[in-house]
């Protein structure tokens, strides 16, 4: 009913949420706070790389599609750097060969843009009943 | 575009499709690939429309690629018309370059006529003109215009018109080269710049067409007042283009009182010259060292003789509890220059109704400004009777706190409003602007515990039409004479959508609903107003109970018992409003070239290529085309080469005529068909449906006045529709597919579905219009054929009195079932609209109709059981 489990961990989980339209970035932000994270956002892939390679975050939230960076490059830059950093691949441009190859770069899931919110937030939940533990998967 | 024009015209010359010998089948499939076509067109619209609930994540890219797909669709669509040999389609493809051209321009940022306007009246502002009118014009015209608020008469001095008198005055490139000449963090050389950029506009002339301007909107002005020019009284207010600039230098900006009009131009430059003050252009400096002139649109209202004044915030920051609301009054007008001589009434108020009173400071109110036209604003003494009163009663503090919630509740922030009341005791808006002071960020912490700690009365279900939070009471809306006691403040719980709650939407504070589509009418309506809004929940007016106070939370679908205010105050701390947000605003201004529709009935005068104003408009005009033609053809001699055009015998008077493009009669039919003759299942079901409801003849007459002589003449009338409109009943089948145009008396009826045991391919796609009584008795039976439409799974659009209905994957049992229940609603509902005199007719109507088809489902149930016994 609300949008976090019941057990929350006493440091907030950490999200960056990576997209070239801010409208994107303004809008996953309160939904993520709203569900107990700590959420930074970016526009441009350079420095949201820059900003993984200082700080560890539970989740990231990528477009895939972006000037001067590729989001598939960049989820397996973030892997590199942190294997445990989760992610959730969200595009405009799905297609069956783009959601695969996130797949096999390690997405944790793939959303096509447009989404409902409340889709994007129950793949969030789901992840954290997985990682949180006592989950089923 | 010219060009577009031009091929299409060299398409038509050398396209010549009434050929002879084209077999009907061929000419059939392209009439089924404009059906198909068609659909896709209006699925495109409806995903369109479904992102404006605020559910959705969508961005700039989404809007540019659906608005291109859904303009192909529509090109093509008109392309295809074609083949049917329609020689107007060239003023269909003129249509459709003109929308065309109107979408692309607010896709591209360039609307053209705008722009070019000096002056704007009230009525015409919102948001939207916000660019050319400034941010509090544009506030103060949708207070106006859309939440019916009162306020003072005017009009707008707009951006363009700032940037001709800049020119004019050969401002523009003095402006720039001092600003960029300020060395960083020189104070006085700021200060310096700032008074020499002053005194030259307060020294600068008026360009010809913005005296003339000014002249004209004060004559218009005047007129709408029945004074003369020369008597009217105005105050001339800041409306700067970026709204921050407004908050951050509250009362920075000049606001002058008692102008006339021939001082108009001057007191205009003064507002423009006082954004030059050196505070606030250090901040533009900073905030914005690209663009750190101002631009800046002046409000022209006039002038309210106010007996009290004052200011309204909508929530007080300060107050740990935040459920409060501050209001400061003074006697006479121009309460932000009183205060800063003498201090006001302070009242602190509960934000909920009936807005208990829990502080009131009543000040010693020594003087009041003086207004006389044609004199300087004065001072005068208050009588001392009158200095230690409170300004404001009861009933004015209750009337200002909801004005106050009621624009805080639209722009999801607190707001502060500078409010008068007149000589007639009426409450006038003068001036809206977000709060000056932010509200602390919500800790998350805090918001969980509060909803962790909450009741749930429901939750995940129901559809998102209007996102947001909304506290308040329950109104249980059972009858239309209810709607007249509805509160202020309260949650509207009933159990269908209709557009007639459309009058209550100012008053209430969010909406739910048992039954309905957040793509209706109402859904659309409510997202004008923003009013948070969930429907078809099913359980609503089941759970909820007149009088108890819940929190509807439209964005995680949740009713919580209680009023949990830490939902409704996360919402107002989000950093950027949904709905004030460039892709929403713009979504919004291309759906207007894109949905509504203005073609509705076939016989209708405007009903015309030249007469579409929307891409829906356009996509209905095909299909009613297309329709027509095809029903022509099928009778012509030479298209009839391998397909018979068969009469169909029946009980009913439905002058049918069926075309079978594959197996839809048995072998050896002749030209008149019974139905034993027939092997189209869907077809079958809904004649049967008709037939067997004994709904075509029964007459549901037993409420209210309907004497046997009245529904003796309607009836007779519309069977005399009926036969001259019997040409137009066309039926293509196939074993499995059925296209169905009736149009019986004035009723039109389109049925397309797919039926088959393949439950993937399976659909119905229907619409129904029109009737002979008027307009608003057709659209009272629209949204009865909706309900019932919607009681049976199908999603449902309104317009008008247009009813819309999509179906989809179902299994082949209860798709039959559909199709008798169509079948029984077209037989019961032909005539319905003249009887339907009010809504809850509606509702008896629906409840008849539900009981005598519940016993024709059922009967139907057991055959089919017995049918197909396994699934």
């Amino acid at each position: 009913m609300s949008a976090t489990t019941n057990n929350t961990p006493s440091a907030k989980r950490q999200v960056l949420i990576l997209d070239d339209e801010p409208i994107v970035c303004k809008r996953l932000k309160p939904a993520f706070q709203r569900a107990g994270y700590e959420v930074e956002t970016f526009t441009e892939g350079q420095a949201a790389l820059a900003r993984v390679e200082e700080k560890k975050f539970d989740l990231i939230v990528t477009d895939l599609k972006m000037e001067g960076l590729d989001g598939l490059q960049f989820l397996g830059r973030v892997k590199e750097v942190n294997p445990k950093t989760d992610f959730i691949v969200i595009t405009g441009f799905a297609t069956l060969e783009t959601a695969k190859e996130s797949f096999r770069k390690g997405a944790y899931d793939f959303l096509a843009k447009p989404f409902k919110l409340s889709d994007l937030m129950d793949i969030v939940r789901r992840l954290e009943r997985e990682r949180l533990g006592g989950g089923t998967s | 575009m010219t060009s577009l024009i031009g091929n299409v015209k060299d398409l038509i010359r050398k396209w010549n499709p009434r050929r002879n010998g084209v077999p009907f089948s061929a000419l059939y499939r392209e009439f089924q690939n404009i059906l198909d076509r068609n659909s896709r067109v209006l699925e495109l619209m409806a995903d369109l429309n479904d992102k404006m609930n605020g559910e959705y994540i969508f961005d700039r890219t989404y809007i540019h690629t659906s608005c291109k797909q859904l303009t192909d669709q529509v090109f093509n669509l008109i392309s295809e018309l074609r083949i049917l040999g329609r020689e107007t389609h060239l003023e269909l493809f003129i249509a459709f370059d003109r929308i065309q051209r109107e979408i692309q321009e607010e896709l591209s940022g360039q609307q053209a006529i705008q722009g070019e306007v000096l002056t704007w009246s009230l009525e015409e502002m919102s948001r939207d003109t916000e660019d050319e009118v400034g941010a509090k014009n544009a506030n103060l015209g949708e207070a106006r215009n859309l939440l019916g608020l009162l306020t003072p008469d005017g009009f707008a001095i707009t951006a363009k018109a700032y940037r001709e008198f800049i020119k004019h005055n050969g401002l523009d490139e003095f402006i720039s080269r001092r600003l960029s000449d300020i060395p960083e963090n020189d104070d006085k050389a700021l200060a310096r710049t700032a008074r020499e950029i002053h005194e030259r506009i307060m020294s600068a002339k008026a360009p010809k067409a913005l005296s003339k301007a000014l002249r004209r909107a004060c004559r218009r002005l005047a007129r709408r007042r029945g004074i003369k020019p020369q008597d009217l009284v105005l105050a001339v207010r800041s409306s700067a283009l970026a709204e921050d600039y407004e908050t951050s230098f509250a009362g920075q900006y000049k606001t002058i009182l008692n102008v006339q009009p021939e001082g108009l131009f001057e007191a205009y430059r003064e507002v423009v010259a006082s954004a030059y003050h050196p505070s606030g252009l250090g901040y533009r400096l900073k905030r914005y060292p690209e663009q750190p002139q101002a631009i800046m649109a002046v409000g022209v209202q006039t002038l309210v003789e106010a007996s009290v004044s004052g200011a309204v915030v909508s929530l007080d920051p300060t107050d740990p509890a935040m459920e409060t609301m501050l209001v400061s009054a003074t006697w006479g007008p121009g309460a932000s220059l009183v205060e800063a001589r003498q201090e006001p009434d302070h009242y602190r108020l509960t934000r909920w109704p009936p807005f208990q009173v829990i502080l009131s400071q009543i000040a010693d109110k020594a003087v009041r400004l003086k207004i006389s036209p044609g004199q300087a604003v004065t001072w005068a003494d208050n009588p001392p009777e009158r200095r230690t009163i409170p300004c404001l009663d009861a009933a004015q503090l209750e009337q200002l706190a909801r004005a106050a919630l009621q624009v805080e509740r639209y722009y999801k922030r607190p707001q502060e409003i500078e409010w008068a009341f007149d000589q007639e005791g009426r409450l006038v808006i003068l001036q809206i602007r977000p709060s000056s002071k932010p509200l602390p960020p919500m800790d998350f912490e805090q918001i969980e515990r509060a909803s962790l700690g909450a009741q749930a009365i429901f939750s995940g279900k129901g559809m998102v039409a209007q996102r947001g939070v909304a506290s308040g009471k329950v109104f249980l809306l059972q009858t239309e004479e209810d709607m007249e006691r509805f509160p202020f403040g309260a949650i509207l719980v009933t159990r269908s959508t209709s557009p007639r709650l459309a009058r209550l939407m100012p008053r209430a504070q969010g909406i739910i609903t048992d039954v309905g589509s957040p793509t209706g009418h109402m859904a659309a309506i409510a997202r004008e107003f923003r009013v948070p809004t969930l429907v078809n929940t099913g359980v609503a007016t089941g759970l909820l109970k007149d009088g108890q106070e819940v929190t509807l939370d439209a964005v995680h679908r949740v009713v919580y018992q209680g009023r949990i205010k830490e939902l409704a105050r996360f919402e107002m701390t989000e950093e950027d409003v949904f709905e004030d947000s460039q892709e929403y605003r713009l979504l919004q201004r291309v759906m207007k070239k894109i949905t509504p529709l203005n073609l509705i009935d076939p016989e209708a005068r405007n009903f015309t290529p030249s007469g579409c104003k929307t891409l829906h408009d356009i996509s209905r005009y095909i299909h009613e085309t297309a329709v027509g033609d095809i029903i022509d053809m099928s009778r012509s001699q030479r298209l009839s080469h391998g397909t018979f055009s068969r009469q169909l015998k029946t009980n009913l008077p439905l002058g049918l005529t069926i075309v079978d493009i594959n197996g839809g009669c048995i072998v050896d039919a002749g030209p008149i068909v019974e139905p034993s003759d027939l092997c189209c299942i869907p077809l079958l079901d809904l004649l049967e449906g008709m037939e067997k409801s004994e709904l075509w003849t029964t007459e549901p007459i037993s409420v209210g006045f309907g004497t046997l002589l009245s529904s003796f003449t309607q009836t007779a009338s519309a069977n005399a529709a009926a036969v001259r409109g019997a040409g137009r009943n066309l039926a293509v089948i196939s074993k499995e597919y059925l296209n169905l145009s009736l149009r019986l008396g004035y009723h039109y009826t389109m049925v397309d579905t797919y039926l088959s045991g393949n439950i993937k391919d399976n659909y119905i796609f229907l619409r129904f219009l029109g009737g002979v009584a008027d307009m608003r008795l057709r659209s009272r039976r629209a949204r009865f054929v909706a309900d019932v439409l919607e009681r049976f799974d199908f999603r449902i659009e309104i317009h008008g009195d247009l009813v819309v209905g999509r179906l989809k994957k179902f299994p082949e049992d209860k798709m039959r079932e559909k199709m008798r229940l169509l079948g029984a609603l077209i037989a019961y509902a032909r005539q319905l609209d003249a009887r339907m005199d009010s809504d809850s007719r509606r509702d008896w109507y629906l409840q008849d109709f539900l009981e005598k088809i519940n016993h024709l489902m059922e009967v139907q149930d057991e055959r089919h059981d017995q049918q197909h016994p396994v699934g």
